[in-house]
Formats: C-alpha cells, structure tokens, sequence
C-alpha cells in the first residue's frame, strides 16, 4: 500500500487528487507527509523536505520551479531511490493517451505532422506563452525529442509556435484566448501510416434552448489525474523511473524560452546539435 | 463580343472551347452544366502525346462535339467566347494566354502556372486583351461562404489570425521507403498517368509538383478571400514523409507554412497528401478563425450526409458532400464578370499572388529561412 500525502496550495486539484486516490488499488490517504510513502505537491520546499525525508515525489507545477532546483529534488530522490515525478498531467488525458497508444502501437508510423489549436477561457494578464508549457511538452514527447528550428509570432494573449524537428518533423501550435465561456482543443497527430484527431470540433454536443445553438464541450473531469497517480505509483512499485522525468520539463522550458526569443526578435531559432537544444537566434 | 443580346433582353448563350482536358474534367462538366454556356469543341497541341490526345478524343465524344488538334484552328472555326484549359500543370499558362490573345474569356485550372514569371506573362496577357479570367477554386462551397458570411457579420470580431489544414488522405503510389537496391526512380509523369483513375492525378505533367504547389492555391484561396489582406512574409517547414513517388523526385508532400500578412493578420497552412489510410474520407480540411471576439472553427466537408451499406466498398466514402453549388456558382461568376465587367472571384492576378506565396514557402522550405513574398511591383 503507498500511503500518499496531498500537499496543495489550491483546493480543487487537492480534491481531484483525494478522488484520484479512491479509484486506485494499493494508494490511501496519508495525513501527514511523516505518515506518508509519497507526496504530491506544488511547494518546492515542500518537495524539497519530503525528498530528504525520503519520500517519493510527485511535484505539479514543476515548470514554475527554477531548473537547479528541480535538478536538487530530482538528485535527493535519486539518492534515496526514491522516485521524483514533475507532473505532466496533459500526457495523461485521455484523448491524448488515446493519440499516443496509437502512436506506440505502430498505428501512425512515424510522426510527421503535429497541429495544437488550444483556445482558452481567457489568458487574461498572464504571459500566454507561459502557459503552452503542456503543448511544448506534447511536442517533444511525440517527436521524441526537442525541435531543432523554432519561429514563434505573438500579439496580445495570442502565441503561434512553428517547430522543426529531426527527420523533418514539424509542429504548428496556437493557443489563443477566447472570451469567458467554453474553450476549444484540438490536437491532430499526421503520421506516415496514419493518422489521430482528438478534436473538440467532433466531440461538441448541441446545445438547443433558442436563439443559435450552442455547443457544450467535452469533459475529462479528474481522468488526467487518475492516469498521472496510476503512472507515480506504477514507477514506485516497480522501482523504474516514471513515464515523464526531470528532463522533459527541463527540455520544454528550454524551448520555450527559445520560443519567446523567436516570437520577440521574429527571428528562427535555431538549435547548434543535431538532437534540438541549445537555441541560438539566427542572424 | 457581346455577351447579351438586347434585342430579345435575354444573355445569349457562350460557346466555350475545352483546350485540353487531360486532368480534371469536372471544370469543363461544371461549365457545361451552368445553362448559359454550350461546349463547342475540344482542341489541343498536335504535338502532344497519345495519352493527352486519348483523354480530350474521350471528352470529346462523350459530349458529341469535335476534336481539332490545333488551338488556333479551333478558335477560328468555332468561334467560341470561352476557353476552359485544364492540361498539365506547365502548360496552363501557355494554352490560357494564347486563348486571351485569341479575345476568349478563360477559365483555368490550378495552379495558375508553376513559375511566377509564367504568371506574370498570364497576367499581362489577360490586361492587354481585356478579357477575364477565373482560376478555378473552392470559395464558394457551403462552408467557405458561411465562414465568410459569419467573419463579414462581425461575429468574432475583427479578425487576427486564420488557420488552414488541408489533408487530402490519397495515395500516391507506394509508400516512402519502398524502393528496391537497383529499382530506378519512379517517374513522375507516369505516376501521375496512372493516378487519374483515381483522380489523384493533380500534378499531372513533366515537372514533378509538391503538394505545396498542386494543392496549396485552394487554402490559400480561402485565407485571402476571408482575410481579405496579402501575405507578406512565409516560414515554412516541408518533407517528404508518405510517397516514394515525392522521394524521387524531391518534392514536398507534407508542409507547414507560417503566414504574416498585411495589418498584422498572421495564420498558418499545414498541407499534405497523407495517405488514403489516414481520414475515413478525403481527408481533414479545417479552418479556424480568431477574431477581437471570439472563434469559428469550420469543417469544410460540411454538410455531408453518412451513408454505409453492406458490400460497401472500402474507398468510397462514406460521407457525402451535399448542398454544393460551388461548381455552378463560380460559372455564374465567371458567366457575371463577362456580362458585367467586374472581376472574378479569383482572377489572375490574384492567382499569381497565391503562386507567389507558394514559391516563397517552397523556398522557405529549403532553406529554413524566412522568405518574403515575391508580390507583383505594381499590387
């Protein structure tokens, strides 16, 4: 049994977190992180403290932590073989698992083509390109690996993010605000043998209460968060490291550096190895 | 000529030559179905192969109406008002000026050409001689004209950023990586002969095309009549990622393309021709639209009506487009534009824009660099 302390900030994903907990086999509710085996948590002095602790932890909001800090939390883990998981819960969506499932069955063959429309609520005074962390993410996890060319346009909360990537690999992303009201996803993964389309446009439901219709959006409700924990207490179980490291958050907050680079200078960013990393702004 | 005979007050009918049908017939049996417009005859070079004198000699007696192997005899003989030119992609430009030349109004298929300075000679030509042009597109299909109509109406506001997938789920032959030690290359005209059973033949001709440029000129044709502004500027990344057919001859079939435009407007093209097995129907084509106040996402295919029975075979599609009147309606802008003056909904120069865009992401493309577009001095 991996007894599991929920340590959040926020009300709401501590409660999906609890729920989460109910419909997992071998995971309880710890109390108290000195109760507990694992902690999930967005506080990095939180994390730090449960690492040297030797628990597991599982930290959301890991790209908000800086990267020599994250690199501590992942080595204390590391040395206690504990295991250190950022939350990437956007990998654990079901219409995203469902692209990716494809993608490793060998249905797709090998990714060509990747387009993210992600319309939200409102990006309000936040830098938007922040918030496409999860959509950067899904990038490199498809392509295996981080872009080698970048160009980025923007304007007030609205980002466009073109990728290149080894073996021709391309990505079109925009993430745009909308206003107060239903947003819009849709993610299309092109591949040489076949293709996914996890699109809000098919999965709207018709809404009819007079003047136009409306249309109600798809809900995923706490599903992310189930499959994320399921995947931390796998990881731990089997003492493995977990699906989603240290290194993809490095690598998505280094691309989108590049990215707000790219999009202020409109410039391409271009990566000085063969594998993507390491930006430069052209000339 | 006139158009109309005031006598009667009725338009009298046009006579239309098709100069070489040899790609999609579905133009000259659009313009023949509109009720102001008579084929006449079909006419090409004599000095083209049998395989092009075998499809326009099929044409032309599936309507009962003569096969002159000389344009310019045709022309004189027949008298017509119109000429319809749908060959191979390099000779558009060849068979659409020689008919402006001749005084005939003319419809073209896509792409305009493929060279910008053939567009520019089509441009001229079309000037000097006063006459009008339609390069033929997709504007006017339900979806495009509710997209447009819902943009006009103010309903997302004003526009800023217009996105377009086209995904046109054909083969092209066998798969990348299916060429033996020793095999030769595929040859690129004999493919594209073989794919017009299937009517998967747009890049029918000598030149191997990406889908950049067999395709391209349709979304772009979109993002210009609902953006309404230029592009100016193009990043773009493109592959060869389905089609051993587009290995061998190093042509794109699978490319994205960064758009800047005129008044700040940005968007972006992602295109392919990515395989029947890879859309249960010809394939995904979306646009998506911001504006100050709000989204508009339209599927182009709609309305479809789904229709599956037993036996059905497994290509044909199962959803049909229905409500279309995008083949009548741009013969009645181009029958319009000859009785009025004005222009067409996609003239000339407007398509010599769009190939302009296309040479630029195609170059972008090759180079990864960002390229700015080749516009025309005076536009």
């Amino acid at each position: 049994m991996i007894r599991l302390a929920i340590v959040l900030s926020d009300s709401e994903p501590a409660d999906a977190y609890r729920s989460a907990v109910r419909r997992l086999r071998d995971v309880a509710l710890a109390d108290r992180i000195a109760e507990s085996d694992a902690v999930v948590t967005d506080d990095h002095e939180e994390a730090w403290n449960a690492a040297c602790a030797d628990r597991h932890v599982l930290l959301e909001s890991a790209e908000d932590t800086a990267g020599p800090r994250l690199a501590e939390l992942a080595e204390a883990c590391r040395k206690a073989s504990r295991c250190f998981m950022p939350a990437h819960p956007w990998r654990f969506r079901p219409s995203v698992r469902a692209v990716r499932d494809a993608l490793d069955a060998g249905k797709l063959g090998e990714p060509g083509l990747l387009r993210i429309h992600r319309w939200d609520r409102s990006a309000g005074a936040e830098d938007v390109s922040a918030q496409l962390i999860p959509e950067i993410d899904l990038a490199n996890w498809f392509f295996a690996g981080p872009p080698r060319e970048i160009y980025a346009l923007a304007r007030d909360d609205y980002l466009q993010v073109h990728l290149g990537f080894a073996d021709g690999g391309m990505a079109l992303i925009d993430h745009a605000a909308l206003p107060a009201g239903t947003g819009y996803y849709s993610l299309s993964l092109i591949g040489s043998t076949g293709a996914a389309y996890a699109d809000d446009h098919r999965d709207l439901q018709l809404l009819l209460a007079g003047g136009a219709p409306s249309a109600l959006g798809k809900v995923e409700g706490i599903l992310p968060v189930i499959g994320q924990l399921d995947e931390f207490a796998s990881a731990i179980r089997a003492a493995r490291p977990p699906s989603v490291t240290l290194e993809a958050t490095v690598a998505a907050l280094d691309v989108l550096d590049a990215v707000s680079s790219a999009a202020r200078e409109r410039r391409v960013s271009r990566s000085s190895t063969s594998a993507g990393g390491s930006y430069e702004l052209d000339g | 000529m006139s158009s109309t005979d005031e006598t009667q007050g009725a338009a009298r009918p046009l006579r239309a030559l098709v100069l070489s049908v040899v790609k999609h017939d579905y133009i000259p049996l659009a313009v023949a179905a509109h009720p102001r417009v008579d084929l006449v005859v079909v006419a090409d070079d004599a000095s083209q192969p049998n395989w092009v004198h075998e499809r326009n000699t099929e044409f032309a007696d599936r309507f009962d109406i003569p096969y002159v192997r000389d344009p310019e005899r045709a022309i004189a003989e027949f008298r017509p008002d119109l000429a319809i030119v749908s060959s191979q992609a390099e000779r558009h430009c060849d068979l659409a000026v020689r008919a402006a030349v001749a005084g005939l109004h003319v419809i073209v298929d896509k792409p305009l050409s493929t060279t910008l300075a053939q567009c520019d000679r089509m441009v001229d030509a079309v000037d000097r001689a006063g006459v009008k042009c339609l390069l033929w597109n997709r504007n006017l299909l339900p979806a495009l004209i509710q997209a447009r109509d819902t943009v006009e109406s103010g309903a997302i506001g004003e526009l800023y950023a217009i996105h377009c997938d086209f995904y046109f789920s054909k083969d092209a032959g066998p798969p990348r990586g299916s060429r033996q030690p020793g095999d030769p290359p595929i040859d690129w005209l004999q493919r594209q002969i073989e794919a017009h059973a299937d009517g998967s033949d747009g890049g029918v001709g000598e030149r191997p095309m990406g889908e950049l440029e067999i395709e391209g000129i349709y979304p772009l044709a979109y993002i210009r009549r609902l953006a309404g502004v230029q592009v100016r500027r193009v990043f773009a990344r493109t592959a060869t990622h389905f089609h051993q057919a587009n290995v061998d001859n190093e042509v794109d079939d699978l490319a994205t393309v960064t758009l800047e435009m005129d008044g700040g407007l940005v968007g972006s093209l992602a295109i392919g021709r990515i395989g029947a097995a890879s859309h249960p129907e010809i394939g995904e084509i979306k646009i998506h639209l911001l504006g100050s106040k709000g989204g508009l996402v339209i599927s182009e295919a709609r309305p479809e009506v789904g229709v599956y029975y037993r036996g059905q075979p497994p290509l044909e599609f199962k959803h049909q487009r229905v409500a279309n009147e995008n083949d009548y309606l741009l013969v009645e802008n181009f029958v319009q534009a000859i009785d009025s003056g004005c222009e067409t909904l996609l003239d000339a120069r407007t398509g010599r824009e769009i190939c302009a865009i296309v040479e630029a992401a195609v170059r972008s493309g090759k180079t990864g660099q960002i390229v700015d577009v080749d516009h025309r001095p005076s536009d």
